[in-house]
C-alpha cells in the first residue's frame, strides 16, 4: 500500500519535472522553448543603444518605432562565414520582395552584429554595400558592448558562443517585432517567406 | 573519522563544490563535460548519501520502497528530464535551474542506492535497459543531428557528447551483467530479500 501510494507519488513529480522540462510536452530544445513562449506572449525588447553604419548613435526603440511598421530583425557579425551568410542573402531576397510587393514602410529589416570589436561603423557600410541594402528598408547596425550587449542578447533568445577559432557560434531566426518594441514572433531561418508573412500581420507557421 | 560520516559529508559536500561559480564554468563549458562528468559526480554524491545513512534508515524505507519499484523509477525520471536539452541549456543558464539539477541527480543517487539492492533482478533489468536504450538513443541522435539542440553548445561537442553516451551505456550495460551474474551465482548462499552491502 506504501509502495503504492510512493509510487503514485513518484509518477506525479515525473510528469511535473518533464513537464517543466518540455514547457508542458511541447518542446525538447530551449530554441522551441523561446519561440512558444514568444508567439504566446509577446516580450518588450530593452531600449539599448546601438552603433548605426552611419557612425551614428541611435536606440533600438526608437529604431523599431514606426507607426504601422513591423520590423524584422536578425542577429549576424560579418566576418561570419556560416549561418550569418544565409541571414544576409534572405534578407537581401526579402529586401527585394519588400519592393516588389510595395511594403515599404509597413516591413523593415534590422541586422544587428554583435561583434561589438570587430564591426566597426566602416565595416558595417562594406557589408550594406555587399549586400545592396537600402537605406530606407534595411538598418544595419551593431550593439554596444558590455552589459547592453548581454540584455539585448537574453531578450531575443541568442546564445553566442567562442567556436575557438576567432569566431561564434550562435543561434539564428527571424524576430519579429513590432513598432511598440514587442518581439511578437520569432521564425526559422528556413521560413524567410513565412517570415514576411508575420511581419505583414498575418498569421505565420508555426 | 566514522566511515558513514565520510559518505554523508561527501553526500553534501560534493553537490555544494558542483554548484560553486568556478567549478560549474569549468565543467558546464562543455556539453560532454556536463553531462558525463558533472552528472556522473552528482549521482555518485546521492549514492555516497544513502550509504552513509544508518541501515535502519533504509529498513524504514522498504515498506515505501518495495522491490525498488517507484526508487527506480524516480531516478530514471530524474535522470531523463535532465538530459532534456531544454533543461540543460536552462542549467547553464541560471544557477538556481541549476541547484535544482544538483538537486534531481543528488535524489536520483539516492534512490538508485536504496533500490538497486531490494529490487529483482527483473525490475533492475528494466531500468539498466530503459536507461541504456535512452542513452543509445541520445548518443545516436547528438552524433547524427546536423543542428544543434543545445544553445550553450557547439556541433562538435553535441557529436562527441553522443559518441561518450554510447560508450556509457555500454559499460553501464556490461556493468550490470556483471552485477546480475554475481548476484544469480551467489543467490543460493544468501536466499531471498538479501541486503548486497
Amino acid at each position: 500500500m506504501r509502495t503504492a501510494l510512493a509510487s503514485l507519488l513518484v509518477v506525479c513529480i515525473a510528469t511535473g519535472t518533464l513537464a517543466w522540462a518540455t514547457d508542458g510536452f511541447r518542446v525538447l530544445t530551449s530554441e522551441q522553448a523561446r519561440r512558444l513562449a514568444v508567439s504566446e506572449r509577446p516580450v518588450a525588447v530593452p531600449d539599448v543603444g546601438l552603433r548605426m553604419d552611419n557612425g551614428a548613435r541611435q536606440s533600438l526603440r526608437d529604431l523599431l518605432h514606426d507607426e504601422g511598421a513591423r520590423s524584422i530583425v536578425g542577429f549576424f557579425y560579418s566576418r561570419c562565414t556560416s549561418i550569418c551568410i544565409t541571414l544576409g542573402n534572405d534578407f537581401r531576397q526579402l529586401q527585394q520582395r519588400i519592393v516588389d510587393e510595395g511594403l515599404e514602410g509597413r516591413v523593415k529589416l534590422l541586422s544587428i552584429s554583435f561583434d561589438t570589436q570587430a564591426d566597426t561603423a566602416a565595416v558595417l557600410r562594406d557589408y550594406r554595400e555587399r549586400m545592396r541594402a537600402r537605406d530606407n528598408i534595411w538598418q544595419i547596425a551593431a550593439a554596444q558592448d558590455g552589459q547592453e550587449l548581454a540584455v539585448l542578447l537574453e531578450s531575443f533568445g541568442v546564445t553566442v558562443i567562442d567556436d575557438g577559432r576567432g569566431g561564434f557560434v550562435h543561434n539564428s531566426a527571424y524576430h519579429i517585432v513590432n513598432a511598440r518594441g514587442e518581439l511578437e514572433a520569432i521564425v526559422d531561418l528556413a521560413k524567410p517567406l513565412a517570415a514576411l508573412r508575420a511581419a505583414r500581420g498575418r498569421r505565420h507557421e508555426a | 573519522m566514522k566511515p558513514r560520516l565520510i559518505l554523508i559529508l561527501a553526500g553534501i559536500s560534493i553537490p555544494a563544490v558542483l554548484i560553486t561559480p568556478a567549478v560549474r564554468t569549468l565543467l558546464e563549458s562543455s556539453m560532454s563535460r556536463h553531462m558525463l562528468v558533472m552528472f556522473p559526480l552528482l549521482v555518485v554524491g546521492g549514492v555516497a548519501l544513502a550509504y552513509g545513512l544508518p541501515r535502519s534508515f533504509h529498513a524504514r524505507l522498504l515498506p515505501w520502497n518495495r522491490e525498488g519499484i517507484p526508487g527506480l523509477a524516480l531516478a530514471a525520471a530524474m535522470l531523463m528530464t535532465w538530459m532534456i536539452p531544454n533543461a540543460l541549456d536552462s542549467a547553464t543558464e541560471s544557477l538556481l535551474v541549476d541547484a535544482l539539477k544538483a538537486v534531481c541527480l543528488v535524489v536520483a543517487g539516492f534512490a538508485l542506492a536504496v533500490s538497486m539492492p531490494v529490487a529483482g533482478l527483473v525490475a533492475q533489468l528494466f531500468f539498466v535497459w530503459n536507461s541504456v536504450m535512452m542513452l543509445v538513443y541520445a548518443g545516436v541522435l547528438y552524433q547524427s543531428l546536423p543542428t544543434r539542440l543545445c544553445s550553450a553548445y557547439l556541433i562538435d561537442d553535441q557529436a562527441q557528447t553522443g559518441l561518450y553516451l554510447v560508450c556509457f551505456a555500454v559499460l553501464l550495460g556490461m556493468a550490470w551483467l556483471g552485477h546480475a551474474w554475481c548476484r544469480l551465482r551467489f543467490a543460493s548462499s544468501s536466499g531471498p530479500g538479501r541486503r548486497s552491502r
